[in-house]
């Protein structure tokens, strides 16, 4: 509905298989952001969702060259402007 | 906008280099090359007044030698951390007992070089010649990873090279910049980056000036993963890994620990005529060599235990049992990270508590070392399977399947377990409560385990496990000897009831009475303060019967001289109480404090005699009938 389609944005938790986006926003304390950012968790890093852990939770996915797990506590707080809406299951 | 400034040359005239600082992230293969370039000849002490460790080697490069200082492994040199402060006072020279270094190596792993690459600002504003290492150059090589070094080191005015220390390749580029003069640097101009967002911005730019092109995930990885962590045979894979660990370190183990226990006892045996003066025949056998090998025989199985933490780790499969067993750690406050330190201790403390390295956040750590020690370790197990075959009569309760005497061993792994989840979750709400830090579980690569890295650390493993709990235990052994053969009657050793030690035992009887123990049993608590399993040698010298455990005479003994609700009270009591050396010592190094082992010795002691003094009361009011 908004002038680009393409810009979706999305908390990270929302990101499903072969879906990516870039990091837009973080809601949590500077300390945890501070935390983070050695993870390569930083606006403007792209993101890309791996898979799940058999329970469900925590998530993993691609960031930087790794892969790394994130529970959907921290995950919930990181916010991304999706990449490729149209791909959506 | 950026400033520009200009670097001084770094240390004037000195003839070459001398001493080069190794720096990078945490994780960027740091030690792996430290390793490498020292090929281990190395020291590890502490910085003074800090719990962070020094490491210094010699490398050996052109028939010369130089001095390589490792750094704490760092993200940013904004001096927040402890490792941060560290690093920045080491590189300007103001770090006590540590000169400046003359040069730099920053090493940082290409295969996730867009964050690693903003260390890179910093580093080299310091204005040490500076070579840039790009380490993990095989992985990123084969996963499509591609770079211009040319570029990237015009951009950077630092040197960089492509090296891989797991492979040792790129080494001569470490080589060619050692030979350098100090002096001959050049002077380069970068700008000064005050803020993070600043310095990633130059990051990138630097990045897509050398052509960066970020490598791929690893497929085969990725493949492995769709099995482990699959929602069906994840769990499967992950319960069959737990087992064969288990059924190893127990039904290899613990043979291989008593057969190095017979070689030890051996060993005594034969070394007992060559001392003809009784009284250093005792000192050197009963005190020092039975105390000490009452210890060493856990070394097989601590070994052991090792070998298989350490292939889990290499192989990258770690961190999918952290991830798989994440949610349920969670409910107790705990991370995934815990678990394998936790099973670790079901067969022993020692290496369960150096396996919470893995750790990174301190207070989950600590809080996982704290309850380690209420884990059923195999030390429990014979004065246990004593006072069960003793006191409680065999009878079926599940059919044959499960008899009383079972349901008492697992009541008492329970027990363990149920008051480790409590403590940890008393300490996670209120003093271990974990800050705003959330879990970040990185998933490395999978990798062949190398024996090389596997050995070097059973090597140090097994050197820290003799040397820090060997001294203590050497000398707790020393005094324990000491208190049960003294004061000589008439030149010669005191019986047991007479020795300082026996009245300290009756000394300590009306403490411990309320709990349905006699002097006798309050001699065993005392010895066993070496090991846990000493309390059966103990008894059975006390009891006068033959030392073997689990003899039917000392069993017969215990009943006359024990009573039932004295017994569970005894089990309870060993259950929760931190009898054990080895453990306090292994603590404090982890710690680097006597607080902790303090307090958890305090706190389970105090646990047992409130679990031992229930119990007792609550089975003399209610005996059960069998």
């Amino acid at each position: 509905m908004g002038l680009n389609p393409e810009l979706t944005r999305t908390r990270l938790t929302d990101l499903g298989p072969g879906q990516s986006g870039t990091i837009d926003e973080i809601f949590l304390p500077p300390e945890a952001q501070q935390f983070l950012t050695r993870f390569g968790l930083y606006p403007g890093m792209e993101i890309r969702f791996s898979r799940s852990a058999p329970m469900g939770d925590p998530r993993t996915y691609l960031v930087d060259g790794a892969e790394i797990a994130l529970r959907s506590e921290t995950a919930q707080q990181i916010f991304v402007i999706q990449s490729h809406p149209e791909d959506a299951p | 906008m950026p400033v520009l400034h200009q670097i001084s040359p770094a240390a004037q005239a000195a003839p070459a280099i001398q001493s080069v600082a190794l720096i990078g992230p945490p994780n960027s293969g740091k030690s792996t090359l430290f390793n490498r370039l020292t090929r281990l000849r190395q020291k590890v002490g502490n910085y003074p007044g800090i719990t962070i460790e020094h490491h210094s080697g010699t490398l050996v490069m052109g028939g010369r030698e130089v001095s390589l200082i490792d750094l704490p492994g760092v993200y940013s040199l904004t001096p927040y951390s402890e490792d941060e402060r560290v690093a920045v006072d080491v590189l300007s020279g103001k770090m006590a007992g540590v000169p400046r270094p003359d040069a730099v190596l920053l090493v940082l792993d290409a295969t996730s070089l867009t964050r690693q690459l903003t260390l890179a600002a910093p580093v080299i504003a310091m204005g040490l010649p500076t070579l840039v290492l790009l380490n993990m150059a095989d992985l990123f090589a084969r996963r499509g990873g591609e770079i211009d070094t040319l570029k990237l080191a015009r951009e950077l005015g630092a040197p960089v090279a492509l090296v891989s220390a797991v492979e040792g390749t790129g080494m001569e580029a470490v080589e060619r910049f050692l030979q350098q003069k100090p002096g001959t640097h050049p002077p380069v101009q970068l700008p000064v980056l005050s803020g993070a967002a600043e310095r990633r911005q130059w990051a990138a730019h630097m990045q897509k000036q050398a052509g960066f092109r970020p490598p791929l995930p690893a497929s085969w990885t990725r493949r492995l993963d769709a099995m482990v962590l699959h929602k069906v045979w994840g769990p499967l894979i992950f319960l069959g890994a737990v087992a064969a660990v288990f059924q190893s370190v127990f039904g290899l183990g613990q043979p291989l620990s008593t057969a190095f226990g017979d070689v030890l006892n051996t060993l005594g045996q034969q070394a007992s005529p060559l001392i003809s003066n009784s009284f250093i025949h005792s000192l050197l056998l009963d005190g020092i060599w039975k105390g000490v090998s009452s210890v060493l025989v856990f070394l097989p199985q601590i070994l052991l235990l090792f070998l298989f933490i350490g292939l889990l780790e290499d192989s990258g499969y770690l961190a999918r049992a952290a991830l798989i067993s994440d949610r349920t750690m969670r409910s107790v406050g705990l991370n995934g990270k815990a678990f394998i330190p936790l099973l670790s201790a079901y067969a022993c403390a020692v290496p369960a508590i150096m396996a919470t390295r893995t750790i990174e956040n301190k207070r989950d750590r600590f809080a996982t070392i704290l309850i380690a020690p209420f884990m059923t370790c195999s030390a429990r197990l014979p004065i246990y399977t004593l006072l069960i075959a003793a006191f409680i009569p065999e009878r079926p309760v599940v059919g044959v399947l499960l008899g009383t005497r079972a349901c008492a061993m697992l009541g008492l792994y329970l027990l363990g377990f149920l008051v480790a989840i409590a403590t940890a979750g008393v300490l996670k709400s209120s003093v271990l409560k974990s800050g705003a830090v959330p879990f970040v579980l990185e998933l490395p690569e999978y990798r062949w385990p190398t024996w090389g890295s596997i050995g070097l650390r059973l090597v140090d493993r097994a050197r820290v496990f003799l040397q820090q709990a060997g001294t203590v235990i050497l000398c707790v052994s020393l005094l324990v000897w000491a208190l049960t053969n003294l004061p000589l009657h008439n030149g010669q050793p005191p019986q047991l009831e007479q020795s300082a030690i026996g009245r300290v035992g009756q000394f300590i009887e009306p403490l411990i009475r309320p709990l349905g123990f006699n002097w006798k049993i309050g001699v065993g608590l005392l010895t066993s303060i070496v090991a846990r399993e000493v309390i059966v040698g103990t008894l059975a010298t006390l009891y006068g019967t033959a030392p073997e455990t689990h003899s039917l005479p000392l069993q017969s003994a215990l009943q006359q001289d024990l009573s039932f609700a004295g017994a569970m009270a005894l089990l309870v009591f060993f259950a929760f109480a931190m009898q054990c050396t080895s453990t306090l010592a292994v603590v404090r190094r982890e710690t680097n404090s006597w607080k902790w082992p303090a307090i958890q010795f305090l706190y389970m002691t105090a646990l047992a005699y409130i679990g031992a003094f229930l119990v007792y009361h609550l089975l003399r009011m209610f005996p059960p009938v069998f």
